[in-house]
């Protein structure tokens, strides 16, 4: 069982397009992150700022995170380009990931604004900018995908 | 007249959603994993004028007398002779279902079947009779789609007809094959002249006999038949030619699918949900990495998205108690104040993350989740003496151990659910952290990150090594085998999740709150008395100074034990005690006041000492009511304090050759 | 061919022929679907080999090899 190849190939091409992204933005985040994690504060690469906002936050561990989400992405793409249905799964289950950072990484900038609006302590220099992750905004990339994966006609039929 | 209703079957099958129709005021809660329910629930309802007492009977896969949920289950029925018990099927798995509706009847039970989660049948392109099978079994059929709300109201109908109607009898309905039955009456003979099993339905003792059935076996004892029984029974083998116990499970699953011949059309095999997201979820290389990102973005979501109301909490208790100074009597102004409110400020701030946490895991289990990563993560806790499902439990620890140890539930093996419930408290939980930054800024520099991360590999270690060392002692044998369900996938909703977090957080405050309002008001207790002392002089103090010569091989003084004493309250208690006693505020003095004291060794030992004693006092209150044991949780006390103790002599030793001393 | 159930690779089929061993577990194990003339199926195994996850009677069932060894199945048309 399958579907229409040349559904396939895009299909394949939008996959490596996010899988590369998250990955991409994944090992910055490690590069940026590396020295905070064995404690002597150098990383590899400094912080990258665009206007004064972090665009790539230093944390290695969420970095992992995004590179396991692109890799699930790249998993899918060979059987997607031959046409198999069973390449679809990989591109359900990383949207459904990156479904899930999105939301987790929202909770926590809406999290943060109520730390702001009470005036706490660590939260006196917080800026929402400060909160917008890879993993929120790259899931505006992987929306498409995301919708072709979860409406089911595409792959049931 | 009141008629009583029990609810039974296969866990997973949609039970307590129909419990909870029924009894709307009774929340229970409502997993995805199989071997849930394990408490026996009752509740009230009236249907169209007829009173119904309904008993919601755990979810099990059998009635042995092997597993002690399905042996309450069995004495239930037999016993208390429900007026009807509905056998809740899940009909997208209707040839295993049945099999359990089969034990049903040789139980002589007053039978209705609820033909349950109808839709997710159909979309496996089962088209069910549910008219023929209802002939076929001889008891009535309903099909419902309980999530949907829909057939329960005929189901209600049935279920009142059926109880005014009694008991049907549907016992003919089994023929188990001419030798098979044979053999029964044989048996069934011999009981029948026995007085004292009469009060049994007999075939089914007789079938109970044949498959010897511990339970079973035992009423027969002393009984005048008894010799007889034997010898019938022994008798079966050779007439059956195999172990009875095998040919009745071979002829009721040959029933069934003689039943489901006539009333069972499958459609074309699909591709389901299912399908698709396994393929990932227990995909070779991406299932263990698609595990860590899913818990990896749980314990964000607990930690990162609940700070801010950490400290709201927080800064409720300090108005509370700011408020409580006003009271005019001293002691008392203190009690309420730092005792009642400040002590229970303090473990309260931890409820959010708790809460959280609590709903990542129900997401995760209400989605079907949970038992994937106990299939994936099996293999590696065998090799420790564990099950698969011990795992969550551990993982949780990470976070906090109250709500690990409240997950060790599912576990369904006894020793196996002891063992992680002991060792769980050493795993690093989230309140021990920043004592250990405190410590390790202070004495170690560059190394600070290293040494805090050590801590974490320690407790791991210490874990590991203890599940060892009790599977080979004190609870041995084998890990429960992995007989087990992977269940379909279901979405899970966010307000079914919120509600299942919302019952399990206010579980934990009733029953843990006694034992955390009287761990504050003892350790105020002791840290304000005799009133008026400073703090050397209070009782916290003078046990700090009765303890210190036996802390004095680790380098501890009175001021580390009293301190460690605080931190009973809970782990990062610790440093705010610290500064107490040094009369230093904030952590630069804090850490300065330490390094002026000690040497590295003695703050690594600490903070070893810190992960491995003494659990909080939260941690003991759920101990005490998941083990349902005393003994047990003081056994993990004592079990915590001297492998603490001996783990900082192995430290001081080993600094001690480094020409620390 | 007669095989034990921990020999068979994830896609290959058996037909149940005889279940060894005693006590609880072999009872849950057949209480669970798997009793002579059954068709099992491998499905795959756990990313770390075991346990095994398998189709019987339509749904998906999981055992550790140690368990799935005391399952006898005939096996046709090996490759």
């Amino acid at each position: 069982m399958g579907f229409n190849k040349s559904v396939g190939m895009q299909l394949a091409v939008y996959s490596t397009v996010i899988g590369a992204l998250y990955a991409v933005f994944g090992i910055l985040e490690i590069l940026v992150g590396w020295g905070d994690l064995v404690g002597t504060g150098n990383s590899p690469i400094a912080p990258l700022e665009i206007a004064g906002v972090n665009i790539v936050p230093p944390d290695v561990f969420g970095g992992v995170m995004l590179i396991i989400i692109g890799t699930v992405y790249l998993t899918g793409i060979k059987q997607q380009s031959k046409g198999e249905r069973e390449g679809i799964s990989f591109l359900f289950v990383g949207s459904l990931l990156a479904a899930i950072f999105f939301g987790v990484y929202l909770a926590i900038m809406l999290a943060n604004g109520v730390g702001y609006v009470f005036q706490f302590e660590d939260w006196l220099e917080w800026i929402w900018l400060d909160d917008l992750r890879p993993g929120l905004w790259l899931f505006l990339t992987a929306l498409p995908g995301a919708y072709l994966a979860f409406t089911k006609k595409t792959w049931r039929e | 007249m009141v008629y009583t209703v029990a609810l039974i079957g296969n866990p997973n099958v949609g039970k307590s959603v129909i419990f909870n129709h029924f009894v709307p005021g009774a929340r229970q809660h409502v997993g995805n994993w199989p071997g849930k329910t394990v408490e026996k629930k009752e509740g009230k309802c009236v249907h169209r004028g007829t009173e119904l007492r309904i008993v919601d009977l755990p979810g099990t896969y059998s009635l042995t007398a092997r597993a002690v949920d399905e042996l309450v289950s069995r004495n239930y029925l037999v016993e208390e002779h429900p007026d009807v018990v509905v056998h809740i099927v899940d009909a997208s798995n209707i040839e295993r279902n049945l099999y359990f509706t089969f034990l049903l009847l040789e139980l002589e039970a007053n039978v209705v079947v609820a033909l349950n989660m109808s839709d997710v049948a159909a979309e496996k392109g089962y088209t069910i009779d549910a008219k023929e099978l209802s002939k076929q079994l001889g008891v009535p059929v309903i099909p419902t789609v309980a999530t949907a709300n829909k057939g329960l109201d005929k189901l209600k109908d049935e279920i009142v007809h059926a109880a005014k109607r009694g008991n049907l009898s549907a016992v003919s309905s089994l023929d188990y094959g001419k030798a098979t039955e044979n053999v029964i009456d044989s048996v069934v003979r011999v009981i029948k002249k026995d007085e004292t099993l009469a009060k049994y339905p007999s075939r089914w003792f007789a079938i109970k006999l044949l498959e010897k059935d511990d339970d079973v076996l035992e009423k027969v004892k002393g009984t005048q038949h008894q010799r007889d029984l034997r010898f019938v029974v022994d008798n079966a083998k050779s007439v059956l030619g195999d172990d009875p116990e095998i040919v009745l499970a071979d002829k009721r699953y040959s029933l069934v699918s003689k039943i489901l011949e006539t009333s069972l059309v499958k459609g074309a095999k699909k591709w389901t949900v299912t399908d698709m997201l396994d393929k990932v979820f227990i995909h070779k290389y991406l299932g263990i990495p698609v595990f860590i990102t899913l818990f990896w973005a749980m314990f964000r979501f607990a930690y990162d998205a609940s700070a801010p109301f950490m400290e709201i909490i927080g800064l409720v208790f300090e108005t509370l108690a700011e408020a409580a100074a006003g009271i005019p009597n001293e002691v008392l102004a203190s009690f309420v104040g730092d005792g009642i409110f400040g002590g229970l400020g303090f473990i309260l701030t931890f409820i959010p993350p708790i809460f959280f946490l609590f709903l990542g895991i129900s997401l995760l289990e209400d989605s079907g989740y949970l038992a994937r990563a106990a299939f994936i993560m099996d293999r590696l806790m065998f090799k420790l003496g564990l099950h698969g499902r011990s795992f969550i439990p551990m993982l949780l620890g990470f976070g906090c151990n109250v709500p690990a140890m409240m997950a060790t539930r599912s576990i369904e093996g006894e020793k196996d659910r002891l063992i992680t419930l002991l060792v769980n408290p050493f795993i690093s939980c989230g309140a021990r952290l920043p004592v250990y930054i405190l410590i390790a800024g202070a004495f170690f520099g560059a190394m600070a990150t290293a040494a805090v991360w050590s801590m974490y590999f320690l407790g791991i270690v210490v874990a590991i090594l203890l599940a060892l060392l009790l599977r080979k002692t004190l609870l041995k044998g084998e890990p429960a085998p992995f007989i087990m369900e992977l269940p379909l996938y279901k979405t899970p909703t966010i307000r079914a999740s919120v509600t299942h977090m919302w019952e399990r957080g206010v579980h934990f405050l009733k029953k843990a709150g006694t034992y955390l309002l009287a761990g504050a008001v003892i350790l105020w207790f002791l840290s304000t008395f005799p009133w008026g002392a400073e703090v050397e002089m209070s009782y916290t103090g003078q046990i700090g100074h009765l303890f210190a010569p036996l802390f004095a091989p680790l380098g501890f003084d009175w001021r580390i034990v009293a301190s460690l004493v605080f931190a009973l309250l809970a782990k990062e208690i610790a440093v705010e005690a610290l500064g107490i006693i040094y009369a230093v505020e904030g952590e630069t003095a804090i850490a300065g006041a330490l390094v002026s004291s000690y040497n590295p060794v003695v703050g690594f030992t600490l903070m070893a000492f810190t992960l491995l004693y003494i659990p909080c006092v939260a941690t003991i209150g759920t101990m005490k009511k998941e083990s349902g044991s005393w003994k047990w949780t003081i056994f993990q006390i004592v079990l915590t304090l001297v492998v603490a103790y001996v783990v900082g002599l192995v430290i001081t030793g080993i600094g001690a050759m480094l020409g620390y001393t | 061919m007669e095989l034990q159930l921990n020999n068979l690779e994830p896609g290959q089929k058996g037909v149940v022929v005889e279940i060894k061993g005693s006590g609880a577990t072999r009872r849950r194990i057949m209480d669970m679907g798997i009793v002579r003339g059954s068709l099992i199926k491998v499905i795959r195994r756990a990313p770390l080999g075991d346990p095994v996850e398998f189709e019987i009677r339509d749904y998906n069932l999981t055992l550790r090899k140690r368990e799935a060894e005391h399952i006898y199945v005939s096996v046709e048309g090996q490759q």
